[in-house]
């Protein structure tokens, strides 16, 4: 029982990550169209802005968290203003323009913080474990299914209870006639941009708790995202939650059930979920 | 008026004489590195090719492409390395067998999507291989690679390669591909192919089963990713599951796309830009090279949105 | 316009021509005297081992200034490339180094896989080359492969026994990464507790990247110890989330130096009670270190780590033997005077064995807080570890 109750947080705890990981990039891809393999970059400069905050400066952690998310935010602004404008929906240039991102961040990172791994490190407030349904879970993975439970919920509410929402998802339908009913698609681009990008800034660092920064991070995390949008679906919050939880799952209970085939699980479950619906199990048709 | 058209006339051949002199006469002249650094581009240039018949024709974008290119280096390199079999022909024929066996396999899963999902799909099934080669250790030498794959003999001749005659090889090899991928686009099915990349809906109410014809440029963008892996595998003396991995897809799919997709010589010039981008940069900063390669590309796409190849040709063809 | 695009078209091709032809002619190896003599690094400056190449060549670097870049009579000049954790690319520099620049000497790659792709170019060409990070067997084949600082058992060996014969431990909890160095050290390690009576009771391998060891430690079975090996950006999280987890099994490391010094003063709280093989730590107690230490302070400001040292150690022996051959580069004469070196590294004395394979100390050492700091602490010398694959 006891186990069970581990396995099932570990589950919950890397899918939170992972859903946070996936949840800016699926918003930005849905809603503009943008396929921004940078992404992961994002989140490694907004962990080494974490990092300098925390562990450097020696200030809050939550501090770190939210410069991270506002650095990576910051960035975006400049790639969408700069480029992402004027390539809707071209698929081939925006491939080669984030690889192009992702060679130059990566570099400049290395440039300013080095090369060697930085260790995990997380708010002194939550060092230790506590007890969950008679198991001692370490208290760090709790707070981090909180963080991704609550930005779940706040985008859901987002995306399915306001206007805003409605705008968003208007323009992920079709373009052209949201534009027509007056609704600012170009502002609502940019703010999505960057809301995607703050969260993924933002994850680095709630990330890094569990992984550390290492320079090989970007593509490793893009990797993941791309798993989970497999599985889960493009354009809802529910598909990114779904994915995340499955591939949370499939990685804590395959590693527990088949250890000796942990990697080779998670992309037979891709396979298997493109073969079976190719859209992702929540995701919008075509 | 006619006078001066008739004084340029002459100049109409001299850069294709010039690019065919370098390629055949000047490239082995050099040292044995040049011949290496040129192998490296062609071979780089015919699996940028195969990847542009998929995403410039038939308008199916793959970040996988590498798994076939993967499975003919590695078939080639396990025959020659655990069954002692180094004959040039069979490794090419086996590595190319296979790279079309998976390809037709993989070809039937891909294209029940379109779009953003083929490239999902083809990422899965490129990192499933990829995972295997690193754990099948045994047969593949894990993350190690498959080391001591030796040059490859003819045969019927006995042949001491020396870097440059291993050059001409690949060139002929390279001409060989391109001449063929060449009359393939410029073929009926490779007009089809661009109608249906442009709208297939239109072109299956005209009566095209489109998804045939996808398919079996799926498959032959398979095979000639599979000569590439080859050529490779034997010219690396190694394959590393690396070799597989969707950074290799990456790099392939940065070549066509720099270069200029939809034309098949684009890729070529891609392939080039970027190795001797690359190579020459790291040469000047070892470890600030990545940066310059990164603003390449962003130039690339900033200034010149159908291909950096594409837009030399223009150059070239204005000129004349 | 046609002017313009006529110049863009011309430049474009004289470039090409000017590219091939700058890479200039092959420079033959030559032992005239006054000649310099070339030595060749080949480390990654990016991609995935990143963090090895620019210390290794600091090393190399602190060696040839203390040598004033000269030997026997020549001066030494340094040619640094890229191998950018590719195999291909690091061939394509290695070629260059021999080919355009003449290099009779090469440290690097570090990367069994890409060396493995290079000796045989480097044999053909009768050129020496050293790896200064962890190597398999296998590149004795080729003849011209100088293996240091240790292979993947005699790091692995030393560690074993100690466990199994000083600590008592009869079982262990493997868990390994998934790739051969990660199987081939904890393999060394359970082969010498199964001749002792004794084995591994699970083992478990974890892909590299593993951040989350959640599910590893949750399935962890009850043993004398805990034997785990992986790169360090996975341990690190490991030994957090083992402690996290309140699990109090010792933790053995077959080789240990992926924790580099300054991970440990940072991270001593959470890796203590870890007990490993170091090859080089900045506190060893030889002569040779406590000059190196003093040296590298001087001009980097900082405390050596393991890259430093094999980097400086690899540019010594190729220093020692030229002063044997008294700087003939010639490869049969070069690859015997190495055979006969013998010499005191900062990590302790170092010869030869006939195959190449270099043999120096292990110091089995674990994590204590030493004058406020966290350090590596030696708990035992072993002198001259071999192979036990040999």
């Amino acid at each position: 029982m006891n186990t069970l109750v581990l396995n099932t947080l570990n589950a919950i705890s890397y899918a939170a990550i992972l859903f946070l990981l996936a949840s800016g990039f699926s918003l930005i891809f849905g809603v503009m169209g943008v396929l921004n393999l940078s992404h992961g970059a994002l989140y490694m400069v907004g962990a080494y802005v974490g990092w300098t905050i925390a562990v450097k400066a020696g200030a809050s952690f939550w501090l770190g968290a939210v410069a991270g998310g506002a650095c990576a935010g910051l960035i975006s602004l400049v790639m969408e203003a700069g480029f992402f404008r004027r390539l809707y929906k071209q698929l081939n240039e925006q491939m080669l323009l984030t690889f192009g991102f992702v060679y130059i961040i990566d570099n400049v990172a290395r440039w300013i913080w080095g090369s060697t791994y930085k260790a995990p490190f997380t708010s002194p407030v939550l060092l230790g474990s506590m007890k969950v349904l008679g198991a001692r879970y370490p208290t760090m993975r709790m707070v981090i299914i909180l963080v991704g439970a609550v930005i779940a919920v706040g985008l859901w509410w987002l995306q399915d209870r306001t206007r805003a929402g409605a705008m968003i998802r208007a323009g992920m339908d079709d373009r052209e006639i949201a534009m027509a009913l007056g609704i600012n698609l170009p502002v609502v681009a940019t703010v999505i941009f960057f809301v995607g990008s703050f969260i993924a800034g933002f994850a680095g660092v709630v990330g890094a708790q569990v992984m550390g920064i290492y320079p090989e991070m970007s593509m490793a995390i893009m990797l993941l995202v791309l798993a989970v949008i497999i599985i889960g679906g493009v354009g809802s919050v529910q598909g990114t939650v779904l994915g995340a939880l499955v591939l949370g799952a499939i990685d804590a209970f395959g590693k527990a059930l088949f250890p000796d085939y942990a990697m080779f699980t998670v992309y037979m479950a891709m396979v298997v979920v493109l073969i079976i619906k190719p859209s992702g199990i929540l995701g919008r048709q075509g | 008026m006619a006078y001066a058209v008739s004084q340029w006339k002459v100049f109409r051949f001299t850069p294709q004489i010039i690019v065919a002199l370098v390629l055949v006469a000047l490239v082995p002249m050099g040292p044995t590195y040049v011949q290496s650094l040129a192998t490296k581009i062609l071979i780089f240039a015919i699996f940028a090719m195969s990847l542009d018949l998929l995403m410039g024709y038939a308008g199916i974008l793959s970040l996988g492409h590498a798994a076939f290119f993967g499975v003919g280096g590695y078939t080639a390199g396990l025959l020659a390395v655990r069954l002692g079999m180094d004959n040039l022909w069979i490794g090419l024929l086996c590595g190319v067998l296979l790279a079309t066996l998976v390809s037709i396999l993989f070809g039937i899963i891909t294209l029940q999507v379109r779009g953003i999902y083929c490239i999902l799909i083809t990422f899965a099934l490129g990192q499933l291989l990829h995972s295997l080669a690193s754990k099948w250790r045994d047969i593949t030498g894990g993350d190690y690679g498959l080391y001591g794959i030796p040059l490859p003999t003819l045969g019927f001749v006995h042949f001491e390669w020396s870097a440059a005659s291993y050059y001409y090889l690949v060139l002929i090899a390279f001409v060989i591909c391109f001449f063929l991928l060449y009359r393939l686009v410029k073929s009926p099915f490779g007009k089809t192919l661009q109608g249906i990349r442009e709208g297939e809906s239109r072109m299956a109410a005209l009566g095209y089963n489109t998804w045939l014809f996808k398919y079996v440029a799926f498959v032959v963008a398979g095979m000639f990713a599979g000569v590439a892996g080859v050529l490779s595998a034997y010219h690396n003396g190694i394959m590393v599951p690396g070799d597989l991995a969707v950074a290799n897809s990456g790099l392939a799919m940065l070549m066509t796309i720099a270069g200029g997709t939809g034309t098949i010589y684009g890729p070529v010039i891609g392939a080039a830009l970027i190795i001797v981008i690359q190579y020459y940069a790291s040469i000047v900063t070892p470890d600030r090279w990545p940066l310059i390669l990164g603003l390449a590309f962003v130039l690339a796409i900033m200034y010149s949105r159908a291909g950096v190849g594409v837009y030399l040709y223009r150059l070239w063809k204005r000129m004349l | 316009m046609k002017q313009r695009e006529w110049t863009v078209m011309l430049g474009i091709i004289l470039v090409m021509l000017s590219l091939i032809a700058f890479s200039g002619a092959a420079i033959s190896a030559d032992s005239a005297q006054g000649k310099p003599i070339k030595l060749g690094v080949l480390v990654d400056f990016t991609g995935p081992m990143a963090v090895v190449g620019p210390p290794v060549v600091d090393g190399v670097k602190l060696r040839l200034e203390q040598a004033n870049y000269r030997v026997a009579g020549r001066p030494v000049e340094l040619v640094v490339e890229d191998a950018a954790t590719d195999a291909s690319i690091a061939a394509e520099k290695a070629k260059k180094m021999v080919e355009r620049d003449g290099v009779s000497f090469v440290i690097g790659p570090v990367l069994s896989g890409m060396r493995m792709a290079i000796l045989p170019y480097l044999a053909r060409q009768k050129v020496l080359g050293i790896s200064v990070h962890g190597e398999i067997l296998d590149g004795t084949k080729f003849g011209n492969d100088i293996i240091y600082p240790y292979t993947v058992g005699i790091s692995s060996l030393p560690v074993a026994q100690y466990a199994s014969k000083d600590l008592g431990f009869k079982t262990a909890t493997c868990i390994g990464a998934d790739f051969d160095a990660g199987h081939g050290y904890i393999e060394t390690l359970v082969a010498q507790f199964q001749s002792m009576g004794g084995g591994a009771v699970q083992k478990q391998w974890a892909p590299l990247g593993t951040m989350d060891w959640a599910p590893y430690l949750t399935n962890l079975k009850k043993a004398d110890c805990v034997a785990v090996w992986t790169i360090d950006s996975d341990i690190v999280p490991f030994m957090q989330q083992y402690k996290a987890f309140g699990l109090t099994m010792p933790i053995v490391m077959p080789e240990a130096n992926v924790l580099v010094s300054s991970i440990v003063k940072e991270k001593g709280e959470i890796l203590k009670g870890i007990v490993g093989n170091i090859s080089y730590h900045w506190g060893l107690d030889y002569p040779a270190n406590k000059k190196f230490v003093a040296a590298c302070m001087a001009k980097y400001k900082r405390l050596p780590e393991h890259h430093e040292a094999h980097g400086y150690a690899g540019a010594s022996v190729f220093l020692a033997a030229l002063e044997k051959t008294k700087g003939d580069t010639s490869f049969d004469k070069l690859k015997k005077a190495v055979l006969e070196l013998k010499m005191d590294t900062p990590q302790g004395p170092l010869f030869f064995d006939p195959n190449l394979v270099g043999r120096s100390n292990a110091h089995i050492c674990d994590i204590e807080k030493v004058n406020g700091e966290w350090v590596w602490h030696t708990i035992k010398t072993v002198e001259r570890p071999r192979d036990p694959g040999y």
